[in-house]
């Protein structure tokens, strides 16, 4: 419902021709039947309620027919009512106390208070390092692919590097930056910056280098300097594509930080769940889960409501 | 073709003179409506018409018409409203080889070299590959396309594309050949060497060609018979008997002046004495 | 080819003449020569720029070694452990080296995307058309496009254990929306003329689907699929770093977990170089399929 390309497919859909009526079977294989503007937001919301419930009661089903356990008392499907009840108290664990909630080492209850603070104190972390490695890999990604494409010898001689790059396993150097960074705070962001930088690096080499040749000739022309045809030309031109750059690193910031934290941090959700499966909690894991989900799809949205302003003075933006 | 056939004769005169392959289609009281997000429009109204077998009639009327939507039903591509068409006392349901039409778009598949675009139809049909390939081999000579029967449309002129489309449409020897605008976007003289094309093809294998065009005068160098519409009604139905082939000059008869200056009148152009 | 080309240029004068319209140059040319004759010497010289300072930050000991091996010694490395290493096979990963390893991962990432093709091509294809599917597939694939999927990995080790299972699934789970979303924009970016001309020539729905639809989406399905392909090889690495039977990513946390920096240099420079090969040799097949359509598409 948030995701970059359902923005991209709705837009699509919204300026269709048109419905038909009477349609015959020939029209039915041929037309775009996906050509119901207003109807189509609407559908669309009630396909994803549908998908949701439809989901949420599977999971349910399987809980009631597999009745496996990890260890006893740890099932593998937990059904809501052991989700919605004792898993959120048993994730008081994770509450490192403060705000008179004291935490479960030091004698506290289990509580939904002590649990909701533990979600909430872990996703914080989470978030400040996907928000801080994101800042810090944007520009410095984009500054770095500025000066390599600023002139044609750059953008030569950097494209197999960026080709290289592109495919680069870059997830299996999370040891490695561990070694370099540690596996608090720095490590996790400056992993995410790289993975980030990665792509605004590839993403804005690929977008210069698409810019259609004839603005620059039609600024050269017009008597601009490199500088300034590259500051009033080529930077407009390339702010519809980093759209989907924008989009395409906060998928990888997100999957950057729960990697990072699955292997080795001492904090944040991917850690919860980590430490979780050590114990066998599959419920406790399944709900940072949808915690997981809901949080990075609130951030698409966002993202892409932002970004949308960005792009909207383009005639055809698509981005 | 490029001996250019001085014997042309008009229909009558052709209706003599061999098997006629051509189909009769029958339009009877066919309406279409669309629905325009809620509101309905009368895109074509109570059209009834008979076209004849092996003529050859031109359809004339402003943009928005009912023009195409007239010949996407007469395809099968669209059904009517209300109504019916039927060929050769068929009802028509649906789109069948019977039937080819030569779109106003560029309908060449682009990923296929011209020779498969051309032998496209036939292979559906299941005709064998050597039969198939000297019918789109001939065909395309017809059309001048010999050469480059192993390009990529891609490599082609829009006149050309229009031509591969033209022969695909003739090698699947329909019985009715429906052509919408299909010369629209096409300059002057490779129009005229196109009208001449059709024509001879149109002399040769005896079909019933229903030709869509803006232009009266490309409609009265073609055209046995020439149907007038506007705002989606028949507003005038006339035969054009002269000679064929009928050069530049022959647009300029007192007979051809009077035609068009009264189906301008018709197509709602104020005329002060013009014929 | 030639005879073509000599009755062409023949042929052609008189084209011009008679309608003053000349087919374009024929851009007719073998795919690989094409991808051959478009790489750049001054790209090659990038990679050599960027090698050569790895070697001078390491020959000067800007960096240490603990942090950043030398090239030459992890070039030796890969060579002592290539074929046949007693590092791989104590840890139980196998009795060769690197290579079958290698073999591992690339042959679980190729099997992933293979798979998710044959799963989104035909529903991204279909939604395109049927509303009542994109109703569904839209709100759920997308959503799986955006949330990080690798949220399930720990999840599949309970309940697969370590097997290959989990990383199949999961780099299906990751590869499907790419796929998905490309094949359905190829089908809206198609003219709907070309099937309606299909039918007026009496095409039947396999031939329908198979030369219109099929045909005329291919490239950039491909192009989708060279996607959803670049970004596999990190998802299995970081998965199998998780949990695998095998393969580069158990390998790298072996050596990481003896702290064996050259030998995780070298597992990652390997499976690197296999990613670019893949993606070369993709980017090829997608020229080809391509070649009807216009180049830098
Ligand atoms: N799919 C559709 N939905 C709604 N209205 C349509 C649709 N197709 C055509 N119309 C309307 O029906 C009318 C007739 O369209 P048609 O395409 O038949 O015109 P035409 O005579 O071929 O015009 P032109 O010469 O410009 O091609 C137009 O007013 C058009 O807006
Ligand atoms: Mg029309």
């Amino acid at each position: 419902m948030t995701a970059p390309v359902a923005e991209r497919a709705k837009e699509k859909l919204s300026s269709d021709p048109a419905p038909v009526a009477g349609a015959s079977k020939a029209e039915k294989l041929v037309k775009p039947k996906a050509n119901r503007p207003k109807l189509n937001s609407r559908l669309y919301t009630l396909g994803s309620v549908l998908v949701v419930v439809v989901l949420a009661g599977l999971w349910q089903l399987v809980g009631i027919i597999d009745t496996r356990e990890v260890r006893p008392g740890q099932p593998f499907f937990p059904g809501w009512q052991i989700v919605l009840t004792d898993t959120v108290t048993g994730l008081a664990d994770y509450w490192r106390g403060g705000l008179g909630v004291e935490s479960v080492s030091a004698g506290g209850e289990r509580t939904y208070i002590g649990g909701l603070l533990a979600i909430v104190s872990h996703g914080w972390d989470t978030m400040m390092r996907i928000i801080a490695g994101l800042l810090i890999g944007a520009v410095i990604g984009s500054l770095v692919a500025l000066v390599v494409s600023g002139s044609v010898w750059g953008r030569r001689l950097f494209a197999m590097p960026t080709a290289f790059l592109r495919t680069f396993p870059l997830l299996g150097l999370i040891p490695m930056f561990q070694l370099w960074f540690g596996t608090a705070f720095a490590g996790a962001v400056t992993f995410i910056a790289v993975a980030v930088g990665v792509i605004f690096f590839t993403g804005v080499v690929n977008a210069v280098a698409n810019v259609d040749a004839i603005y620059v000739q039609n600024a050269k022309t017009l008597g601009a300097r490199p500088i300034r045809t590259y500051v009033t030309v080529v930077l407009p031109s390339i702010l519809p594509e980093m759209r989907s750059t924008i989009q395409l690193s906060l998928a990888m910031a997100w999957t950057a930080a729960i990697a990072s934290e699955f292997v080795g941090a001492q904090s944040g959700l991917g850690y919860i769940v980590t430490h979780a499966r050590y114990f066998g909690f599959v419920d406790r894991m399944f709900l940072i889960g949808i915690v997981v989900v809901i949080m990075a799809s609130l951030t698409y949205y966002l993202v892409s409501r932002v970004t949308k302003r960005l792009v909207v003075w383009m005639p055809d933006a698509q981005g | 073709m490029t001996a250019v056939t001085e014997n042309h004769k008009t229909t009558e005169q052709v209706e003599n003179s061999g098997p006629v392959h051509g189909a009769e289609l029958v339009a009877t009281n066919v309406n279409k409506v669309y629905s325009r997000a809620g509101q309905k429009f009368h895109a074509v109204e109570d059209v009834s018409v008979t076209i004849k077998p092996g003529e050859f009639v031109c359809i004339v009327g402003p943009s928005g018409c009912g023009k195409s939507t007239m010949m996407n039903m007469a395809t099968g591509l669209l059904e009517p409203t209300d109504g019916e068409l039927a060929l050769d006392g068929e009802p028509i349901r649906g789109p069948s080889p019977d039937r080819g039409l030569v779109f106003q778009k560029d309908s060449v598949f682009p990923w296929m070299k011209v020779i498969d675009n051309v032998t496209y139809g036939l292979k559906c049909r299941g005709v064998p590959k050597e039969e198939r390939m000297s019918i789109a081999r001939k065909f395309l000579a017809e059309v001048n396309l010999t050469h480059v029967e192993k390009s990529w449309p891609k490599e082609l002129s829009g006149g050309m594309l229009k031509r591969v489309a033209i022969a695909t449409a003739f090698s699947n020897a329909p019985k009715l050949l429906l052509m919408d605008e299909p010369f629209a976007s096409v300059d002057y003289v490779t129009r005229l060497q196109l009208q001449k094309t059709v024509l001879d093809l149109w002399a040769e294998h005896r079909l019933t060609v229903m030709f869509v065009t803006h232009d009266v005068d490309e409609a009265l160098t073609l055209a046995d018979r020439i149907i007038v519409m506007t705002n989606g009604r028949v507003v005038d139905d006339r035969r054009v008997a002269a000679e064929r082939p009928r050069r530049l000059e022959a647009l300029s008869t007192p007979t051809m002046l009077e035609h068009k200056a009264s189906m301008l009148q018709h197509l709602g152009l104020p005329t002060e004495g013009g014929a | 080819m030639a005879a073509v080309k000599a009755g062409e240029s023949t042929t052609a004068a008189s084209e011009k003449a008679t309608h003053g319209a000349a087919p374009k140059s024929p851009g007719r040319q073998n795919p690989v020569l094409r991808v051959v004759k478009a790489s750049d010497p001054l790209a090659l010289a990038g990679m050599i720029i960027i090698l050569a300072a790895w070697y001078v930050v390491t020959e000067q000991g800007w960096v240490r070694p603990v942090f950043l091996p030398a090239p030459e010694q992890v070039f030796r490395f890969a060579e002592a452990h290539f074929l046949e290493s007693r590092l791989v096979q104590t840890q139980n990963l196998g009795d060769g080296g690197i290579l079958e390893n290698l073999i591992y991962t690339t042959t679980s990432v190729w099997l992933a995307v293979l798979l998710a093709i044959i799963v989104a091509v035909p529903i991204g294809l279909a939604s395109a058309r049927v509303q009542f599917l994109r109703m569904f597939s839209d709100p759920s694939l997308l959503t799986l496009g955006a949330v990080p999927v690798l949220i399930l990995m720990p999840f599949f080790l309970v309940w697969f254990g370590v097997s290959r299972n989990g990383q199949l699934l999961l780099l299906v789970l990751v590869a499907v929306p790419i796929i998905y979303v490309y094949a359905q924009r190829a089908v809206t970016n198609l003219d709907p003329v070309y099937a309606q001309s299909a039918l007026v020539l009496g095409v039947g729905r396999v031939r329908l689907i198979k030369d219109v639809y099929l045909r005329g989406t291919l490239p950039e399905i491909l192009g989708g699929v060279r996607i959803a392909l670049a970004g596999s090889w990190s998802i299995a690495a970081i998965a199998e770093l998780m949990g695998a039977p095998q393969g580069m990513g158990r390998l790298i946390s072996t050596f990481a977990a003896n702290t064996n920096i050259t030998g995780i240099f070298a597992t990652i420079l390997i499976l690197a170089i296999v990613a670019t090969l893949t993606d070369i040799t993709l980017k090829a097949v997608f020229m080809f399929a391509n070649r009807w359509g216009s180049v830098n598409k």
